[in-house]
């Protein structure tokens, strides 16, 4: 199986917000979207789901257009909401229903759901004082980040085989972030394919093998993270010494990024000016504390790629 | 309309239904409707039986009757008419003819406080034969044995003139003979049939405006309901979760359907509650026509067959769709429930302006039922659904105008439906400010979306 996105246009008149997203994933696997608000990251997204018309371009699922109707679809929208006056139970087995699984199942998937999500207490709750059962919590009596978990679990539920995941953590305490990260990399673990957009960079980093950056509707950087990451080279050294190396570092030549009580970021031009920094450290018997050459970080990529595209 | 765009619509059907069905305020209207219905025909009936048992009396108080005749043909003084023996009420009253003016009579009975004697005075007034009687204020006989006192001599009266005349029963009831006015005309077909321009009765008008007033209040309140289901979808955010499963028409097809249902339902209920209050009512009163039955002109219904009532139905139905489709439109243009009244705007003025049409159709069917105002608001989609089913039932409008007014409706449904549901999924996603009819227009035209990159 295989999903494709080519040349995807969507413009408001005048205004371009998505002009010629293309890529693919020959194989489950995790694909994030990146970029500012108002890259046209969810633009794109609804357009892939049909909900948005495109003005150009095709989806392709294992070749073919793309159905969204008749795909089972796991989706959790940045504008995510929950009927706030009916109860989690009937909406999610209206969920349920509306992806085709009968009563039974659905019943089976919410109480595995909900126990694994911790939502047990406002979705079966337990009988009251004097044993009479109480019905499942409205959705308005619930915080937002269990109506969050209420919303990933829909989501879920179908079991889907695509799973399009628009900010899933953001607004989240961390017990939860770490609750919804594990139930994604589970995900994952099922050979699924899963698009995500995220702001958060560590996420993406976290689980995704390939990337977009998208900057006002235009692709700016795209290709598999490792990749992309070893075509900047190691350049990032971060050093911590007991001694202060304020002069070996002016005469090594290199350029101090940030300085902080941790540690000192410097920039090198590659493995060859850190290796002689090193040796300078060590001809002057400067006790070493850490010593490390890193790749830049996706969060430095993305505000390099971004930056530079918006200040344009 | 693709089969996929459909899909989902019972899903969505049902689920509107039974969350409506379950909601507190649907409850409420439910139950006070259904008091109202059954408390309507006994309390009515109460009233009605209340009134009768006032006049009913069962021995009356009056001791003594002084006749004081002045009509001519009474030419025994008034005694001819004094024999109430066989009257149960009555038959202890003694009755005195006497000669004595009402003048001095009255004087007479107000000087002596007699509270048990009355003054019988028949004499020829201007419009005919006036039964007076008169009672001493504050004594023991009420108003009403004096009202049932002159009921009686009354029908005396009438027995008297029937004898007097000489003439035989046949003879009597070819005098009783009213006198009604009909004028047909035969048709090109060789048909003898009614005056085309003949109005509607007060019994006919009833059920038409009866009906026109039903479906109105229907459509009103279901489509209302739809908007705001529709805005709901938007305002909780959960209509992108929706759209992974089901495509706008179906999600405004199944919510339409839905409150259309409820809604009807609630009528309904309301029918039944009220019919079977008036049998239980009959029965408890021992009466086999009722005060609610006897407001009903009877025959009124008897062009109520099957057909008719399917036809109707079926334009009542599709009617209400046309409507609550309009509301639903109203309700894609806004994302937050406290901009929906303004956009109902548009579905207001257009169901106002359907009602009043409706309401001056009926209004001149009076004066001619078949008039060309008539005729045009029995096809116009607006008031179709409003008049047509009670000038059908009614036996007014031809079969062949309701089977055209429905073929329209089906049109204009399908026209607009697929209109509303072009709007709804181009403005799906749109969060921002209403939208204005004139846009939506103008996306209709270009087949352009509205909404705002993320």
């Amino acid at each position: 199986m295989s999903f494709e996105v080519r040349n995807l246009k969507k413009s408001y008149g005048e205004k371009t917000v998505v002009n010629g997203l293309s890529f693919k994933m020959d194989g489950p696997g995790v694909y994030a979207l990146l970029g500012t608000n108002g890259a046209g990251k969810t633009t794109s997204i609804r357009m892939i789901l049909g909900m948005l018309k495109k003005d150009s371009g095709e989806v392709l699922w294992n070749g073919q257009e793309m159905e969204p109707e008749k795909l089972n679809i796991g989706y959790l929208a940045e504008e995510r909401g929950l009927y706030p006056k009916y109860t989690l139970l009937d909406q999610l087995l209206y969920f349920a229903k509306l992806k085709g699984v009968g009563r039974t199942k659905a019943m089976e998937k919410i109480k595995y759901w909900s126990n694994r999500l911790q939502l047990d207490e406002y979705i079966f709750p337990p009988k009251n004082a004097k044993g009479r059962p109480v019905k499942s919590m409205r959705a308005e009596q619930l915080s937002k980040g269990n109506q969050q978990k209420v919303q990933l679990m829909a989501a879920l539920l179908s079991d889907p085989e695509f799973v399009v995941l628009d900010e899933p953590m953001s607004g989240l305490d961390p017990v939860n972030t770490d609750l919804f990260k594990e139930v994604i990399r589970d995900e994952i673990s099922k050979d699924k394919y899963v698009i995500m957009s995220s702001h958060q960079m560590p996420t993406i980093e976290e689980f995704c093998s390939d990337i977009t950056i998208m900057n006002r509707g235009q692709v700016v950087l795209q290709g598999n993270l490792n990749e992309i990451k070893k075509s900047y080279g190691r350049v990032n050294l971060f050093v911590k010494c007991e001694q202060p190396i304020d002069e070996l570092i002016r005469q090594a030549g290199l350029t101090v990024i940030e300085e902080t009580p941790a540690e000192i970021q410097l920039r090198v031009s590659g493995e060859e000016q850190a290796m002689a920094f090193l040796n300078l450290l060590i001809v002057n018997k400067i006790t070493i504390i850490r010593f490390d050459l890193r790749e830049p970080s996706l969060h430095e990529i993305f505000v390099e790629k971004v930056g530079a595209g918006n200040e344009e | 309309m693709k089969s996929n765009e459909l899909r989902g619509t019972g899903d969505v059907f049902r689920f509107t239904l039974i969350q409506t069905l379950k909601s507190k305020a649907y409850i409420v209207s439910v139950v006070l409707l259904l008091v109202t219905a059954i408390f309507t025909a006994p309390v009515m009936q109460l009233i009605k039986s209340g009134a009768a048992g006032n006049k009913k009396v069962e021995t009356s108080n009056i001791k003594k009757a002084y006749v004081c005749n002045e009509l001519p043909f009474l030419l025994e003084g008034g005694s001819e008419i004094t024999d109430l023996s066989e009257n149960e009420v009555f038959k202890k009253v003694e009755f005195e003819v006497t000669t004595e003016t009402f003048d001095a009579l009255s004087e007479r009975l107000e000087k002596e406080g007699d509270g048990t004697s009355v003054i019988v005075h028949p004499y020829l007034g201007v419009q005919g034969v006036t039964v007076e009687i008169v009672r001493l204020g504050g004594g023991d006989v009420k108003g009403d044995e004096c009202s049932a006192l002159a009921d009686i001599l009354c029908e005396k009266l009438d027995q008297y003139k029937k004898k007097i005349s000489g003439l035989s029963e046949e003879e009597l009831k070819i005098l009783a003979y009213n006198y009604e006015v009909e004028i047909n005309y035969i048709t090109p077909e060789g048909e003898l049939t009614d005056d085309a321009d003949k109005g509607i009765n007060g019994g006919q008008f009833g059920v038409v405006y009866f009906i026109m007033f039903a479906v109105s209040m229907i459509c009103i309140m279901a489509s209302t309901q739809v908007a705001t289901a529709v805005v709901t979808d938007k305002s909780s955010r959960v209509v992108e979760l929706l759209l992974t499963s089901v495509r706008p028409m179906a999600l405004l097809l199944g919510k339409i359907l839905a409150m259309l249902v409820a809604t009807i339902g609630q009528m309904v209920i309301l029918v039944c509650a009220v019919v079977i209050s008036n049998k239980l009512t009959g029965m408890l009163f021992n009466t086999e026509s009722t005060y609610l039955t006897s407001l009903i002109p009877k025959g009124i219904l008897s062009n109520l067959t099957v057909a008719n009532a399917v036809v109707s139905f079926t334009l009542i139905a599709l009617g209400l769709v046309f409507y609550a489709t309009l509301a639903g439109l109203c309700g894609a243009m806004v994302s937050k429930m406290e901009e929906l009244q303004e956009s109902l705007k548009y579905f207001t003025t257009v169901s106002i302006l359907g009602m009043y049409a409706a309401i001056a159709a009926i209004l001149s069917m009076q004066k001619s039922a078949t008039n060309i105002f008539v005729k045009f608001c029995e096809l116009f989609p607006l008031t179709s659904p409003m008049t047509t089913p009670g000038a059908r039932i009614i036996d007014v409008a031809p079969m062949s105008y309701a089977l055209i007014a429905i073929a329209i409706l089906l049109v204009l449904d399908y026209l607009t439906l697929r209109f509303a549901a072009g709007v709804y999924e181009g403005l799906i996603t749109n969060m921002g400010n209403p939208i204005k009819l004139k846009d939506v227009i103008a996306m209709a035209r270009n087949k352009k979306s509205k909404g705002g990159a993320d």
